[in-house]
């Protein structure tokens, strides 16, 4: 079933990606002017985009696990198969905790996060099972969604008279260097880095051409909405409220007051997230059980349940508090994962298959 | 054919799942009560008296069959944190209490000038308080005394609370919004210092419904001052009248009316001013804070004392020569009292410096407040009169 | 090579072994000339003045006239006197049984080598008349009958289009129902009819009466919530549906032509919509979609918010909905669970009732019930309302068999509402998106957005 995305799935499918979890979260405060950090982001994104867009082109027409074992040979390459694999299985259940958390504190209270977990991970392996083509239909319709609820959302908060755009001042004020260092310390590997997904089914998504062009709308839009988001959390909340929120987005929502009538939107926000979610965990799910069937030479609808499964339970053990859960993602995972399989180990691949195939330079 | 039996095995597992789990999190609607009310006071026992306001929601306004029982009741108890002594109450009440639909949190006195940070971090980080509940100081001797004030119509303290505040506040500027969304944020900017309502019961607090059946209500609430702080400490009053001009130097003002004084003696027009803005800029000038304001506003005549040419572009003018006149001499007269006797920069001229001048203001946020009371004036104001109403000259002139 | 003689006692036999003591063979001696001959044929597939004015009569006359060439048997008979009906010639009996089945009478002379089948097909059937269930206000009002030539002819009528082509299909090995694919030559896709073609002719199926059944058999191929068929009772719908490059299948019997294949967005449209102004259409349309959603999910919605979410509802309406549900004694999920039980008794109960007593039925139940129960204080008025419209918003899908399904997910919607919240609803809510965004009907995706087929397979 070699079916390909058209190019409003793909852009679709890579927006929805890149925003699922971002746009609730903003982006990690390490910094007061976070939507600088966002808008500055966008080029070394494209940096490594662009390292993403060599291998594809270079690659062959193969997957990254052919690309891997044609650069490094069978044995290291199986490895580094069985590493990525669960890597993206890992960023799912992250993905799975994130939701859990939001879940836990603005839906439900009491109810054990097993049950929570297991009545979605189900649905998650149903939509990864259904193929690439109909996830690239699914993103439409939630990317749709999305952008709805988020536009909704937007226009109340005007309304009500929350947004105050002197907030968004003082600028600059712990300087600039502290906002690069930003970027690359995190905002570049979440969620921009985990693009290297796409790069276990480029085949399907229509060729370099139709990939670079789709891309780079969904990088810049998906840019300008999260900065878009997080200059909203600040121009509501306040620099200083916005870091100390877990939810940022949730508790600018909190604030809709419109005539006395529209209020309590929290469940908007919730549904926005839980979306954006069932998607990337089913894309980086999918992209594991390719993994997995590959290395064991099976199908890869054998893999979607159980690796759901296994997802799921890891989402709750994987962390034992919320604090944990963060630090974890922001220092751990950033050095011994993202910096090597987002970057390091792919630049390496595409030195290896420069060498071994002496192919003319791409454009 | 294997669908049937896929699908039954898919329903018994279904099945299995959903007679494990149970309803942890549900709430019988009928079987609880609204929180619509919360005061706060020195325990006697304890850290903390809570009483809470709980909604009797057959004797409401959507209800139709009530009885002409109170809409609401009071319990009361002590703990040493807010949470303790709110989840206890059914020590007295038999319901389940819910938090979500909270009004008014009033806050006593002597609680408010001992610090406000500690109560309001249960408020804050409670997902089912909102943020634009009302948060209001109590200058009664019981800050409970607030929510015994009975209303007629089937409506209970805390909305009245609420609906007051903000009927004030829309149309004479008299109270600020006093939410808690106000507290979070004026306590984390620096260079502002936060203002709330305060409010007290006048007359004798009823025991029930009674008081209401009179034509003049025998107790009522009275938005009075409002509680000035530092940090998150009560520091002082400001009393009602000076309010409006506090919120119009701070840019909140909606609306409002200012008598003005004319020429003659005892003589005053009353003068709606309805789109305010003031803008300000602060420099640090030798030592000493520069504050420069600018004040706009636009506004109609309601009414006059003494004969003005109104039909002429020249009554105008006079008339919005001495409106400006007033207003700059209230301003310069409030600000120099907040300057005298609270020491708190309640006006968010600090803020500005923090936000547009931002270097300059970090070398002296520790002292703000300090160099606010040395701080000069300078106001500028312009009205613009635009119309006045129905009538142009008074009545007594036409002959 | 043998030549058979029809002998007429030997056919005599034959058939009245082959059907036994059935009350409506009926075997007719006549005289040719001066040749002896039988006339068989099922009284049921045919009607007697049908019979006695285009066989019986001739025959006689000719008879009488006394001119006939006897030398020439069959052929003068079938030349000269059933020139204007349709004729076959069989030289075996083997296949006579089947074909007086299929409505034929045969002609036998006795000792010719052929024999000669007369289709004397009259039946009875119901006159065209307005549909029962896709209403418009303004637009044709004539349906589909039960029998396939009307049907077809209603079609033919509308399409003055030579490429216009009907196929015959036998479908079912017992009953032998004639099944009839019909479409526009070059304008369908060939691969759905190859789809088709193949699956109809490859079924093993026992029986066949109604096209619901067919539809059934092509479903086991997609999602089971959602319809991946079109059906209709209009000749208009189904018209439109031919000209957008569509497959219909007419089943002898059915008033109801399936359209394959079929997408989400047909379910919500009427043929009305093209007749008026196209903003009325759209917002109309809209309104189905916005109905759809209101009866799939309001209950639980209602269950979840009310049960777990208080704070998702403004204090008033709040208030008065506790005030409301004071002293009932389920809690919210089992109320709603009741009336929504009770509804669909009702609803059962108001189709199969005779119709004399079905209205009161509906109307009785309805208010009395619904008025009683919460007099009674076992539910709330609220639940009552909800219910009642989350019924009426079911009725507004133009197609009644899309609405059929999806009802039962909204007991699970329920459930799921009742066990966790919001959350549970939108874990429903997207197992429906995710099921919506897999299926494809015939390799086409099931929510194009695009009713009009442009040829985008994605296989």
């Amino acid at each position: 079933m070699e079916t390909k995305l058209s190019p409003i799935q793909l852009y679709a499918l890579t927006l929805v990606f890149l925003l699922g979890t971002s746009i609730i979260f903003g982006t990690p405060r390490l910094v007061p002017d976070t939507w600088l950090v966002d808008l500055l982001t966008i080029v070394p994104s494209f940096l490594l985009a662009g390292l993403y867009m060599l291998l594809i082109r270079l690659g062959g027409g193969g997957n990254l696990f052919d690309m891997l074992v044609g650069a490094w040979g069978k044995a290291a390459g199986r490895l580094l198969i069985l590493a990525y694999t669960v890597y993206f299985l890992y960023i799912a259940s992250r993905n799975l905790r994130d939701m859990l958390e939001l879940v836990m504190t603005a839906l439900l209270r009491t109810t054990p996060g097993e049950l929570v977990i297991v009545l979605f991970v189900p649905i998650v392996a149903y939509a990864a099972v259904g193929g690439i083509a109909a996830l690239g239909r699914l993103s439409v319709l939630i990317a749709l969604m999305v952008m709805m609820f988020f536009t909704t959302l937007t226009f109340l908060l005007i309304l009500s008279g929350s947004v105050d755009s002197e907030r968004l001042l003082p600028f600059l004020s712990e300087g600039f260097g502290k906002v690069a260092g930003s970027v690359f310390r995190s905002s570049l590997w979440f969620p921009y880095g985990e693009l290297v997904v796409f790069l276990v089914f480029h085949s399907r998504l229509g060729g370099p051409g139709a990939i670079g062009k789709a891309g780079t709308y969904a990088l810049l839009s998906s840019a300008a909405v999260l900065t878009f988001s997080d200059v909203l959390q600040i121009c509501t909340l306040g620099i200083e409220n916005k870091q100390y929120s877990v939810f940022a987005l949730l508790d600018a929502a909190r604030l809709i007051n419109v005539a006395n009538f529209i209020t309590r939107m929290d469940a908007l926000v919730a549904f926005i997230f839980i979306f954006g979610v069932l998607l990337k965990a089913a894309v980086l799910l999918y992209a594991g059980a390719r993994g997995a069937a590959f290395l064991f030479k099976a199908d890869v609808s054998r893999f979607g349940y159980p690796l759901a499964l296994l997802i799921g339970s890891l989402s709750l053990l994987v962390s034992r508090n919320y604090a944990e859960h963060v630090s974890e993602g922001l220092i751990y995972a950033m050095y011994w994962l993202h910096l090597p399989l987002q970057f390091a180990v792919p630049l390496a691949t595409l030195l290896l298959l420069r060498i071994r195939k002496p192919k003319g330079a791409n454009a | 054919m294997k669908t049937p039996r896929r699908i039954a095995r898919f329903l018994v597992a279904a099945g299995i799942l959903l007679i494990l789990g149970g309803c942890w999190d549900m709430v019988e609607v009928s079987r609880s009560s609204l929180i619509t009310g919360v005061a706060l006071e020195n325990g006697q026992n304890h850290a903390f008296r809570v009483t809470v306001e709980v909604l009797n929601a057959a004797e409401t306004m959507s209800a139709e069959n009530g009885r002409g029982d109170a809409p609401a009741q009071l319990y009361t108890a002590e703990a040493d944190t807010l949470s303790e002594a709110v989840n206890r109450m059914n020590e007295q009440f038999d319901r389940l209490l819910i938090g979500s639909h909270m009004q008014a949190i009033v806050v006593d006195e002597r609680l408010a000038r001992k610090g406000l940070n500690d109560l309001m971090d249960f408020f804050v980080r409670s997902r089912y308080i909102r943020e634009d509940v009302n948060l209001v100081i109590s200058k009664n001797d019981r800050a409970s005394d607030i929510l015994r004030v009975p209303y007629p119509g089937g409506m209970n303290a805390g909305l009245a609370i609420q609906s007051q505040i903000f009927n004030l506040n829309r149309v004479w500027g008299g109270a600020p919004k006093s939410r808690m969304n106000d507290y979070t944020i004026a306590t984390q900017t620096p260079g502002r210092e936060l203002l709330l309502a305060a409010v007290s019961a006048e007359g004798p607090v009823g025991k029930n419904m009674d008081s209401v059946k009179t034509l003049e209500p025998k107790s009522s609430i009275r938005v009075m001052d409002t509680a000035v702080f530092r940090g998150d400490k009560l520091v002082g009053f400001l009393p009602a009248s000076d309010t409006n001009i506090v919120l119009l130097v701070t840019d909140d003002l909606e609306q409002t009316t200012i008598s003005v004084p004319l020429r003659e003696d005892k003589a005053f027009a009353a003068v709606r001013l309805v789109r305010l803005h003031a803008s300000k800029s602060v420099r640090m000038h030798s030592g000493r804070p520069k504050i420069t304001l600018n004040v706009q506003g636009v506004g109609f005549i309601v009414s006059l004392d003494a004969t003005m040419p109104l039909d002429r572009a020249s009554g105008y003018q006079e008339l919005e020569r001495l409106a400006e006149g007033y207003v700059k001499e209230r301003i310069d007269a409030t600000v120099k009292k907040v300057q005298t006797d609270f020491d708190a920069d309640i006006f968010g001229f600090g803020e500005w410096m923090y936000r547009h001048r931002h270097s300059e203001f970090e070398r002296i946020s520790k002292s703000w407040n300090e160099l606010f009371a040395e701080a000069e004036l300078q106001v500028d104001v312009d009205i613009k009169l635009e119309r006045s109403e129905l009538k142009t000259r008074k009545n007594n002139e036409i002959r | 090579m043998r030549t058979n003689r029809f002998r007429k006692e030997a056919v005599a036999q034959h058939l009245k072994q082959h059907f036994g003591q059935s009350a409506d063979l009926t075997l007719v001696p006549i005289r040719v000339g001066s040749r002896q001959g039988l006339l068989c044929y099922l009284s049921t597939m045919t009607n007697t003045t049908f019979l006695t004015e285009n066989v019986t009569m001739p025959l006689l006359q000719a008879y009488r006239q006394g001119n006939f060439p006897e030398d020439r048997g069959l052929d003068a008979v079938r030349e000269r006197l059933y020139g204007g009906l349709a004729t076959r010639l069989l030289d075996d009996p083997q296949p006579l049984p089947g074909m007086l089945t299929q409505g034929y009478a045969g002609l036998l002379l006795d000792g010719e080598p052929l024999m000669l089948m007369i289709d004397v097909k009259e039946l009875e059937k119901r006159s065209i008349s307005e549909p029962t269930t896709q209403n418009v206000i303004k637009g044709p009002k004539e349906a589909f009958t039960e029998s396939a030539d009307t049907n077809m002819s209603l079609i033919r009528r509308r399409i003055l289009n030579e490429r216009l082509r009907f196929e015959k299909f036998v479908v079912g090995s017992q009953t032998k129902t004639h099944v009839y694919l019909t479409f526009l030559e070059g304008d369908a896709d060939e691969r759905i009819l190859r789809d088709i073609r193949g699956f109809l002719q490859s079924s093993s199926i026992d029986s066949l009466f109604d096209s619901g059944s067919l539809e059934q058999l092509f479903r086991s191929r997609g999602g089971q919530l959602f319809p991946t068929v079109y059906n209709s009772e209009r000749p208009d719908s189904i018209c439109a549906c031919l000209m957008d490059k569509r497959v219909a299948l007419i089943v002898n019997g059915s008033p109801f032509v399936l359209i394959v294949p079929a997408l989400f967005a047909d379910f919500f449209e009427s043929p009305e919509d093209e007749y008026q102004w196209f903003m009325v259409g759209s917002f109309i349309r809209t309104l189905r979609y916005l109905a759809f959603l209101l009866s799939l999910s309001l209950s639980a919605l209602y269950v979840a918010v009310t049960c777990y979410h208080q704070e998702l509802i403004p204090t008033l309406l709040l208030t008065s909905i506790a005030a409301q549900r004071t002293g009932i004694p389920f809690p919210a999920v089992i109320e709603m669970f009741l009336m929504e039980i009770t509804f669909e008794l009702l609803r059962e109960a108001g189709t199969r009732m005779p119709r004399l007593v079905g209205q009161s039925i509906s109307i009785a139940g309805a208010l009395v019930l619904g008025e009683a129960a919460v007099q009674a204080g076992i539910v709330s008025n609220i639940t009552v309302i909800v219910v009642a419209l989350t019924a009426i918003a079911g009725f507004v899908s133009p197609v009644y068999s899309f609405g059929a399904n999806i009802r039962l997910f909204r007991y699970a919607l329920i459930i799921l509402g009742s066990l966790f919240g919001l959350y549970g609803v939108i874990v429903g809510f997207a197992f429906l998106v995710i099921q919506l965004t897999r299926m494809e009907s015939f390799g086409i995706p099931y929510l194009s957005p695009l009713s009009r087929l442009v040829g985008r397979r994605s296989s």
